[in-house]
């Protein structure tokens, strides 16, 4: 190992969840110059993604023996948090693709050695959208063919982590496929009213061979004890992942209403903060945002709760964590939409920064951890018994 | 004259063309050819009284309400040029040989009170007109704006005026909106009008048939592409889920409320000597706020694929953002004025400080 390799990794080696939020609070401010930029370039800035990984920003659930933190489950949260006060399309990948560390440190000890062993400054692409995709199994791997949409941070990505069912798999058969850069392409067809600068293009796969060892079923993956398991102590690498699916969402989310509120209060002339109609308005969506902040860090509690003592969640909490996530984003959005609905268009016409985070907020809000039809339904079938499509809230 | 029905007709003729170039407009802006279309179809000259397409008030709301459901953009452009002519045509005959009947005139209301002065024959004008669709595409600037005096119009030529072009990434992106700076712009005394108090609801109403029309639009287009969408969870149609079926159906209940409103307004507009402005702009208000909700509630409705900006449904979305939070129908001040009536409440002070010269 090299001496600098060396210092890089003592340089992080006692990081704590505090001094990552703090060098995210730093790099606010640079972050933010870039916002407009990145959404422009439908990526986030070469320059700033430099610096996320400068700073250590993507190593919250990289192993430590590979430079990385280990931190607890919400630390990127609070992270994307901080972030999305900026741009929430840095945030997201911060946040919500750089947990996607978490998902290859489950995986075997030769993947991750491939993945981080010569380059501790990684980001994984993840595709869950396939398109026409053929997987078939071969000696020693499978071969892979197909497109996955919605692979966000992609153009920054040094690895892929798709999703598909091999053929002569049973319905439902899902594998997840870890391969690098150099073996898939990109089309670029991320054209969209918000998040753009997520570039959450679509990773192209043509005859890529994926070994054994980097690939792995689904719900072995998501199970408790995974391979990585026995090489990374936390509960991150060991807990039933999907209690923890779908939460990281919460921090740009969050972030962008915050951001919202908050320039749209500095944005009020004397008259109007003098108006109670803005008076109301502001304070019922700061109100909005208060409650979704109280849920997050509720949810976060809940899940360092259960997954740091191995517990199994009980079902009335499950719904709870399904719900309450879904809910807390529904509030965000409406408390950003009221605020603007309150604006007049020279808001829209002039680029106001308020109409980047409710553009941003209307694009997150859309994910399927957090969308509203899917999991408030899915709730309420498990209260009742039945059958959801959500895996984790099919218990008795 | 060319009745509105003819005016009507020949939006509906040019609506196919206008719709497959409307992503095109969005993206890259409406085109001269396009807009020299438009004029020679009448529909850029709606209000001259010099002109066959004079009309009485209310036949651009039925124009635009076509236009909008094709493409947003380019209705807004004819509302705007609507409201240019009135003005033009209440100035008198100077002003309509002025700004002839082939050119192109828009509409640009100042954000802040303007200041003028009178000097001679002229009126010196200074002031800061943002948003002005089609600025650099139009012939004449009609300068609407709050002085000392009152509310006032100015005819001048765009020529005379500095455009500053604007770029944003949210609705009606393809009008060319440009902003104007004025310092001291020397206009005849005949090319301006002092703005009586009872034109306040021609003006709130101005941007309806836009609005509705945006908002129609995008309902056609989804329940179009829903007939055919599959859930990309599942697999199944998506036409089949209920809470689908319940939201298209709260949607078109907004819509056909709005639209009630609307042609209610119009005639309340065409009918009466002095209609209330107060109850007009409520009623505007209200019509272009179900407007958004009912498009809002659509294009989230359709996932990740309302993002998309090919999507026509997300477009429609923009541009009846756009222009649902046009200052003319703004919310808050429409219900406080509205409720100060009811309540007996004199209005406020009505000019803040003038903008220094």
């Amino acid at each position: 190992m090299t001496v600098i390799r060396t210092l890089e990794r003592n340089a992080h080696a006692t990081i704590s969840e505090a001094d990552l939020i703090r060098r995210a609070e730093d790099l606010r401010a640079f972050v933010a110059q870039y916002a407009a930029r990145t959404e422009q370039d439908r990526m986030v800035h070469t320059d700033v993604m430099a610096e996320l990984f400068r700073a250590g920003l993507v190593r919250y659930f990289q192993p430590k023996r590979f430079g990385g933190f280990e931190m607890e489950w919400g630390a990127q949260i609070h992270l994307g948090r901080v972030l999305a006060k900026s741009c929430a399309s840095t945030a997201w990948i911060a946040c919500v693709i750089g947990s996607h560390a978490a998902y290859v440190a489950r995986m075997s000890a030769r993947a991750q050695d491939e993945v981080w062993g010569a380059n501790r400054d990684v980001l994984i692409s993840t595709g869950s959208v396939p398109r026409g995709v053929r997987i078939v199994r071969t000696q020693g791997g499978f071969v892979v063919n197909g497109k996955w949409a919605f692979c966000s941070g992609v153009d920054h990505a040094q690895w892929a982590l798709t999703r598909g069912t091999p053929e002569g798999e049973e319905a439902g058969g899902q594998y997840y496929f870890l391969y690098p850069r150099e073996e898939f392409t990109i089309e670029d067809d991320w054209f969209v009213s918000g998040l753009s600068g997520s570039g959450s293009k679509t990773v192209v796969a043509k005859d890529v061979f994926v070994p054994d060892h980097r690939a792995m079923r689904l719900t072995e993956l998501m199970s408790p004890n995974p391979p990585g398991g026995q090489v990374n102590a936390g509960y991150v690498y060991n807990y039933n992942f999907r209690p923890f699916a779908g939460t990281a969402l919460l921090g740009p989310i969050l972030g962008a209403a915050e951001a919202a509120t908050e320039e749209y209060a500095a944005s009020l002339s004397d008259a109007a903060k003098d108006d109670a109609s803005v008076q109301l308005r502001l304070a019922e969506s700061a109100a909005e945002v208060g409650a979704a902040t109280l849920i997050v860090e509720s949810l976060i509690a809940r899940l360092r709760r259960f997954a740091g003592n191995n517990l199994d969640i009980p079902k009335a909490d499950r719904i709870a964590l399904i719900r309450d996530r879904a809910f807390c984003a529904r509030l965000c959005l409406r408390s950003v939409e009221r605020l603007v609905s309150g604006l007049d268009s020279s808001s829209i016409l002039s680029e106001a920064p308020i109409e980047r985070h409710y553009r941003d907020l209307c694009a997150m809000v859309q994910q399927i951890g957090v969308n509203w039809d899917r999991n408030m339904t899915n709730t309420s079938k498990a209260m009742f018994g039945m059958k959801t499509d959500v895996p984790f809230l099919n218990v008795s | 004259m060319t009745s509105p029905a003819t005016l009507e007709a020949a939006a509906q003729d040019l609506a196919p063309a206008i719709g497959a170039a409307a992503r095109k407009t969005h993206e890259q802006g409406i085109r001269c050819d396009a807009l020299l279309t438009l004029n020679a179809a009448g529909l850029l000259r709606i209000y001259r009284s010099d002109a066959p397409s004079a009309n009485a008030w209310g036949t651009h709301i039925g124009v635009t309400r076509i236009l909008a459901r094709s493409c947003a953009t380019t209705a807004w452009i004819v509302t705007q040029t609507a409201e240019a002519n009135r003005l033009i045509a209440a100035m008198g005959a100077a002003a309509l040989v002025a700004a002839k009947p082939d050119a192109i005139s828009v509409i640009a209301d100042a954000a802040a009170p303007i200041s003028v002065r009178r000097v001679g024959d002229q009126i010196i004008l200074s002031g800061h007109w943002p948003h002005i669709a089609a600025a650099s595409f139009a012939d004449w600037l009609v300068l609407r704006g709050e002085t000392d005096q009152g509310q006032m119009a100015f005819l001048v030529p765009t020529s005379s005026v500095t455009l500053i072009p604007a770029d944003h990434r949210g609705g009606l992106r393809g009008c060319n909106f440009h902003s104007a700076a004025v310092n001291n712009l020397s206009v005849p005394v005949a090319q301006t009008f002092a703005i009586p108090a009872d034109d306040a609801g021609l003006q709130t109403a101005a941007p309806l048939g836009a609005i509705l029309g945006g908002a129609e639009g995008g309902y056609n287009d989804y329940v179009a592409m829903t007939r055919k969408r599959v859930s990309g969870t599942g697999g199944g149609a998506v036409s089949k889920l209920t809470q689908v079926q319940i939201r298209l159906a709260e949607a078109d209940s907004d819509i056909a409320a709005a639209r009630e409103r609307i042609l209610q307004i119009t005639a309340n507009l065409q009918s009466s000597t002095t209609p209330n402005a107060t109850t007009i702009g409520r009623d505007s208000a209200v019509a272009a706020r179900r407007c958004l909700q009912a498009i809002t509630q659509l294009v989230q409705q359709m996932g990740a694929l309302g993002l998309a900006e090919f999507n026509p449904v997300q477009r429609h979305y923009r541009d009846v953002r756009a222009m649902a939070t046009d200052a003319r129908v703004n919310w808050d001040k429409h219900m406080a004025k509205f409720g100060r009536q009811e309540l007996g409440v004199p209005e406020p002070d009505a000019l803040p400080a003038q903008a220094a010269e």
